[in-house]
């Protein structure tokens, strides 16, 4: 036999043996043990990245030592400051500005900047004159605040400001190794999501430790003072979308987790609010304190009693518990253990930290934050920039001159009600793209309507490009929006362009219009009708992203970024919207399964309309089509929405635990939110 | 409720190709092949290789069944011996410390068929067929002839990289392959790669290339393959270097042309030139003596053929001309795209022993279209100014066959989408052919690719003959012959005097054939200049906002879609914006194939 063919030979049997289920599982085996090398997929080296002639999208000139805005990078603009250039030589004191969207102003900018507020104040306050370059992004990562930092080391700071910490929530990197993926598999198997998230947060801690090292190198080991501004989360006023606990206690305990949840907001509308307390801690044990409804109805309780400490600890789980939802887009936000492991990294370096949480409880009397001073998950509020940048000033002018001066963020430049409106009307939109519910979206819309009556005209042609399934440069109204929105409006469109059919934003804006007077209901209802009803467009498709009704956090079957191509249920309701004209009966069509039935046995899915049941659909493990026709006496003229809600006795699976591990093995990340059904195709014709 | 399943077509099979590059699916009902599209085509990633999710789903659709109605998923190869054959890169002498990690990385990677069940949820049967098979399936099942010698040729499936076989009425069988590394494929894809293009896409343009050359090296070509008895070849491994690097190419080969391999967009002279018309005549004298051998043992009037290197139309001129068979027929998609095809057609026939078709593929017009509503309602919500001639096609032929005789170049976007690299007259940019500088402007300023690259002619079927040296009707693009016109052709004429041809039948392009008609009735010339509707490194449009997009791009004179025209005058700002900041082709890590070595995993 030739070589080549001992070789061929020697690659069939091994192909075929991995091939095989034991060959696979001892090729884990090999790499588990270090036997076997397998490359570990590209890190992201933060101490690679390079940069020389550069500070984000500005770019020197090298013949006049001036940073101007680098053409080729126009399309990232929208999300920096709207600064041309700067000199590279300063002429007084110099600050550096770095952060995410929060440092940028989100919905103020580029109108009004918390650099831009800073700069004002420290003028007031220092005896040169002080410039603050504006290096924030909008989206900026890790490897962002490194790279700029690089760029920047040049410039002759007087101090750097770092004001981040919300977009770090991403801990796929354990998933990049085999061997920490393998790993990490056999530790969840005994230890539950608690090993994923401590996998998650490891990951983080190492990011963070290596990000503070560069800023120690680049600008504190060189005399430039690092001030660090810890964002805060607006704990009271923002709802998470999902708030079930992980799927992995869901194999026996689940059942019993929604019997005691059940049984703790029964004691709480009782006033029973001590004993409901008893009960959440059995929740607890079941969750892990991994879920987020245990930790709003504790806070609930908690409140109730007047224990503010226990009350915002509850509501800070609630937000950290989120880290395992896996299955959904987060907002950003800043956990405890993002906070205390950057704390403890940046004290090495000797930085000033400037915790927003305790400033807002200091100036403003707030033990826990909320609408106050911010206008969504995390971005601030007129009054909190004004606050958190009064008392970064007081701690620069502190380090500078010495001085103990207290400055009054009264004194911080504040916003024109033009300003104002505008900034609401985009806290609306963001608040109803995260999921926020009306009450919140109209309460925004309002807001921008009081303080400005004639945002009703950007309201109504936002409501135009929105209703029209186009990208918004195409779109006709788009054109006149840009012509006649601010700047902040305009940089927001064009740069977070998210389309759905947004019903709930739509009707936050009919009943702010409604405010000053003008009803644009009947505008709203004939452009849906024109554009969506599924007598116009023959069929519709109700998977389709556009039609999905909690927005961006609760979209799924995105090219590119789901890992499904089928809809998951998320809750025990899924719900979805369709426009109809009300005249006639409807048909529809559904591919779905629900894969924690047990093999063999259906439950029936029943199919609501409006709130009127309509009918049932039988599911089994496998998908299964059916056909249901809803009479036209329960289709409303215009948005109707139609619920499915799946059979409760499917809640047990045994699967779980194993089905994540495989998925684990094979470098996914695992599914820990319970997936209550699946659809793989639903119309409406 | 109603269950949809009692409803329930009988033998639905689906065809899918994915993993490598080109994925694509298809789908038949009782043997009828109903649609078929790349997911490029959707994704907007060229040459995407991932899960085809959104084809998948138009296949669905167009077929009116739903996934639990499928009776079969036909993946087009067997991961067993795919993976044989990565371990046997792997364990080779001089194999790279990487290319070792990248065989250990796909000992652990999931099965094609773990990854359509978990992205589809799909629960019932999936079978394999092997990669050559698909190949050799996808043509001779829709050949039309009763019986066929087959032959499959491509850079490597499995293992195979050349396969011989024949088909008779149902059954279908490969009696002989030729295993890789030995590979006339990758032969070619190399000399592309030594003259600076991209592997795996770049290979048309050597072909394209080869006419402005001399065979000055066809020498020192030879000498990269030696011709064995019966179907067997091997190549010269000195000369290659993909079994042990980044790279298709040895320094040997560099000695062996005495010049360094040409860089990426770096100019092109005439050695280049020359290498590309040496390695044209080497596949063709290669690929005569292979077909000589087949004829042999398959002593029929008709070959069918597949594989990527089917695609190259000049040899497949060259073939039929002298080759021994009487009729030839070339799967018009042959690439790796056309597998899904022949995967659910060897599939269909397993569970019914019956043949899939015993028609010749007529039309590959089996991709989506979307009618005029949908573009009317689309054009209407824009802020665009339109021609409508809903209702009057012969106002939109004349006022489109006046524009291409003044000169306009138009994108043309009619009914369903073509299946394969052609454009057909479905998704094409058109224009009038006589024009001396037409061929420059549409390549610097419409398709922004190499100045070289040719274009070719669509002619009404009925009118080849005093045109081209044409004996039968060539729907497919997939031969060059001779142009005998006595009309000047500068713009489709290659420098040879050859041209790949499009015969335009009424009854499968209707529209298109009118517009032909009417460009002859304005002009005396039933032929037009057709290519792809899309610019350089974008995957060819499928909706009527891809074609917008590409026409703002391309500065296009006039977008037709459907019944609806555009004027590039009439374009608004915004559109150029926005279509600015809109990337040519999508990217991603997932999805994207790379360009530099062969897709050996």
């Amino acid at each position: 036999m030739t070589m080549i063919n001992q070789y061929r030979k020697l690659a069939d049997e091994l192909a075929r043996d991995v091939s095989s289920q034991n060959g696979s599982g001892l090729v884990k085996q090999l790499i588990q043990t270090g036997l076997l090398q397998v490359p570990t997929q590209a890190v992201n080296n933060l101490n690679r990245i390079q940069t020389e002639d550069r500070v984000g999208i500005w770019k020197i000139n090298a013949e006049n030592e001036e940073y101007v805005r680098d053409q080729s990078t126009s399309k990232d603009w929208p999300f920096w400051s709207a600064l041309a250039g700067f000199k590279k030589q300063k002429t007084g004191k110099r600050f550096l500005f770095l952060g995410e969207s929060v440092a940028r102003g989100m919905f103020y900018d580029p109108i009004y900047t918390p650099a831009k507020v800073l700069e004002s104040l420290l003028n007031t306050q220092l005896d040169e004159d002080v410039e603050v370059l504006d290096f924030a992004k909008t989206n900026a990562s890790f490897e962002t605040l490194v790279e700029v930092a690089q760029g920047a080391k040049c410039l002759d700071a007087d101090g750097v400001i770092i004001f981040a910490g919300n977009n770090w929530l991403k801990g796929e990197g354990y998933l990049k190794s085999f061997e920490d993926a393998l790993a990490l598999s056999s530790e969840y198997k005994e230890q539950g999501p608690a090993a994923i998230k401590d996998a998650i947060e490891r990951g983080i801690a190492k990011n963070i430790e290596s990000l503070v090292d560069t800023l120690e190198e680049t600008f504190t080991s060189q005399g430039v003072p690092l001030y660090w501004v810890l964002p805060e989360f607006n704990l009271t006023g923002w709802k998470e979308i999902t708030q079930y606990p992980p799927s992995s206690i869901a194999s026996t305990d689940q059942p019993l987790w929604h019997e005691l949840r059940d049984e703790a907001m029964q004691l709480i509308e009782q006033g029973q609010f001590e004993a409901s307390l008893d009960v959440i801690k059995k929740m607890e044990q079941g969750d892990g304190g991994l879920a987020a409804q245990t930790q709003y109805i504790a806070a609930q309780a908690y409140k109730q009693i007047g224990d503010d400490k226990a009350y915002k600890e509850a509501l800070e789980r609630a937000r950290d518990a989120v880290l395992l939802n896996t299955q959904m887009r987060l907002v950003p936000r800043i956990t405890n253990h993002i906070k205390q492991t950057l704390t403890t990294e940046l004290s090495r370096v000797e930085a000033h930290i400037i915790d927003l949480a305790k400033v807002f409880n200091d100036s403003l009397d707030l033990p826990v934050a909320g609408n106050e001073v911010f206008l969504d998950y995390c971005h601030l509020s007129s009054t909190g920039i004004r606050v958190s940048m009064a008392a970064l000033a007081q701690r620069i002018s502190h380090q500078v001159q010495g001085d103990d001066v207290h400055i009054a963020f009264e004194s911080a430049l504040a916003p024109c009600a033009d300003t104002e409106s505008s900034a609401h009307l985009l806290a609306a939109i963001h608040n109803a793209h995260w999921g926020q519910d009306i009450d919140c979206v109209e309460y925004y819309c309002k807001k921008a309507v009081q303080y400005n009556a004639s945002i009703v005209d950007t309201m109504t042609m936002l409501m135009e490009v929105q209703n029209v399934n186009v990208p918004t440069w195409m779109n006709k109204p788009t054109s006149e929006l840009l012509e006649k929105a601010c700047t902040q409006i305009q940089r927001y469109i064009t740069s977070m362009e998210f389309k759905c059919l947004d019903t709930t934003l739509c009707d936050g804006f009919v009943k702010a219009a409604q405010e000053v007077g003008q009803d644009i209901s009947a505008q709203l209802l004939e452009l849906q009708i024109q554009q969506h009803a599924v007598e116009v467009k023959g069929q519709h498709d109700l998977l389709d992203p556009y039609y999905h009704v909690d927005a961006f956090c609760n979209t799924q079957m995105v090219e590119g970024v789901s890992k499904f191509d089928y809809y998951n249920a998320l809750s025990p309701v899924s719900e979805f919207d369709f426009v109809s004209k009300g005249e006639r009966h409807l048909s529809l069509n559904i591919t779905c399964s629900s894969k924690l039935a047990n093999k063999g046995v259906t439950a029936a899915v029943q199919v609501k309309v409006n709130g009127e049941s309509v009918g049932k659909i039988e599911v089994g493990q496998t998908w299964s089509t059916a056909q249901l026709d809803i009479d036209a006496m329960y289709i409303r003229s215009g948005v109707n929405r139609l619920t499915l809600e799946w059979p409760e006795e499917h809640r047990i699976n045994t699967g779980v635990i194993e089905d994540n591990c495989a998925m684990l093995q094979a470098r996914q990340l695992p599914i820990l939110s319970p997936v209550f059904g699946e659809i793989y195709s639903m119309t409406l014709a | 409720m109603d269950n949809k399943n009692q409803f329930k077509p009988s033998n639905v099979i689906v065809g899918i190709s994915f993993g490598y590059h080109d994925s694509s699916c298809c789908i038949m009902k009782d043997g009828e092949l109903v649609a078929a599209v790349q997911e490029e085509r959707f994704s907007r990633v060229k040459n995407d290789k991932s899960f085809p999710q959104q084809s998948l789903r138009y296949c669905l659709e167009v077929a009116q069944v739903t996934l639990d109605q499928v009776d079969c998923i036909a993946y087009y190869e067997c991961p067993e011996k795919k993976l044989s054959r990565q371990i046997w890169m792997g364990i080779q002498k001089g194999a790279s410390a990487h290319y070792k990690a990248k065989v250990a990385a796909q000992l652990t990677q999931p099965s094609p068929m773990d990854i359509i069940r978990q992205k589809t949820g799909y629960s019932g049967d999936i079978e394999i067929v092997e990669h050559h098979l698909s190949h050799a399936a996808s043509t001779f099942y829709f050949s039309g002839f009763d019986e066929a010698a087959v032959l499959t040729v491509d850079g490597v499936g499995e293992w195979s990289t050349t396969s011989y076989g024949k088909g008779a009425h149902s059954k279908l069988e490969l009696f002989e392959e030729v295993s890789f590394p030995d590979s006339i494929g990758l032969l070619y894809s190399t000399v592309t790669s030594y003259l600076g293009f991209k592997v795996n896409s770049g290979e048309y343009k050597v072909m394209g290339l080869a006419p402005y050359g001399k065979p000055r090296y066809a020498k020192q070509i030879r000498q990269l393959i030696e011709l064995k008895d019966k179907g067997q070849f091997a190549l010269n491994m000195k000369y290659f270097a993909f079994l042990q690097q980044e790279c298709m190419y040895s320094e040997e080969l560099i000695k062996l042309f005495n010049t360094p391999a040409r860089e990426p967009e770096s100019a092109i002279l005439q050695f280049h030139k020359d290498i590309a018309k040496s390695l044209q005549v080497v596949l063709e004298e290669i690929l005569l003596e292979k077909v000589r051998y087949l004829h042999e043992q398959v002593p029929s009037k008709n070959l069918c053929m597949a594989g990527g290197v089917a695609l190259n139309c000049v040899a497949n001129g060259r073939i039929k001309r002298e080759g021994p068979f009487e009729n030839l027929f070339v799967q018009p998609a042959s690439g790796d795209a056309g597998t899904s095809l022949g995967a659910a057609a060897v599939v269909y026939q397993r569970r019914t022993s019956k043949r899939p078709s015993s028609e010749k593929l007529k039309s590959v017009l089996l991709g989506p279209e979307y009618d005029s509503t949908y573009i009317k309602n689309l054009l209407v919500s824009s802020n665009a100014t339109f021609e409508d001639f809903s209702g009057n096609e012969e106002g939109l032929l004349n006022y489109v066959a006046t524009q291409l005789a003044d000169g306009k170049v138009i994108g043309w976007f009619q009914g369903r989408m073509e299946f394969g690299p052609r454009s057909l007259g479905a998704r094409s940019i058109l224009a009038d052919p006589r024009g001396e500088e037409m061929r420059d402007k549409i390549n610097a300023l419409v398709k922004k690719r190499e100045s070289f690259r040719p274009f070719a002619p669509a002619i009404m079927e009925d009118k080849v003959a005093p045109h081209f040296d044409l004996d039968t009707d060539s729907p497919f693009m997939l031969e060059t012959c001779q142009v005998k016109s006595s009309l000047y052709l500068p713009a489709i004429t290659h420098v040879d005097n050859s041209a790949r041809v499009q015969t335009v039948n009424p009854n499968y392009e209707n529209r298109f054939y009118k517009l032909l008609s009417h460009f002859n009735r304005i002009t005396d010339c039933p032929i037009l200049l057709n290519t792809s509707f899309n610019v350089r490194g974008e995957p060819i449009v499928c909706s009527p906002l891809d074609a917008i997009m590409c026409f703002v791009r391309a500065e296009i004179d006039f977008l037709v879609l459907e019944d609806f025209v555009l004027s590039q005058e009439m374009v608004p700002e915004l559109w150029k914006v926005g279509v600015l900041n809109t990337p040519i082709s999508k990217q991603s890590d997932e999805k994207s194939i790379g360009h530099a070595v062969y897709s050996f995993m």
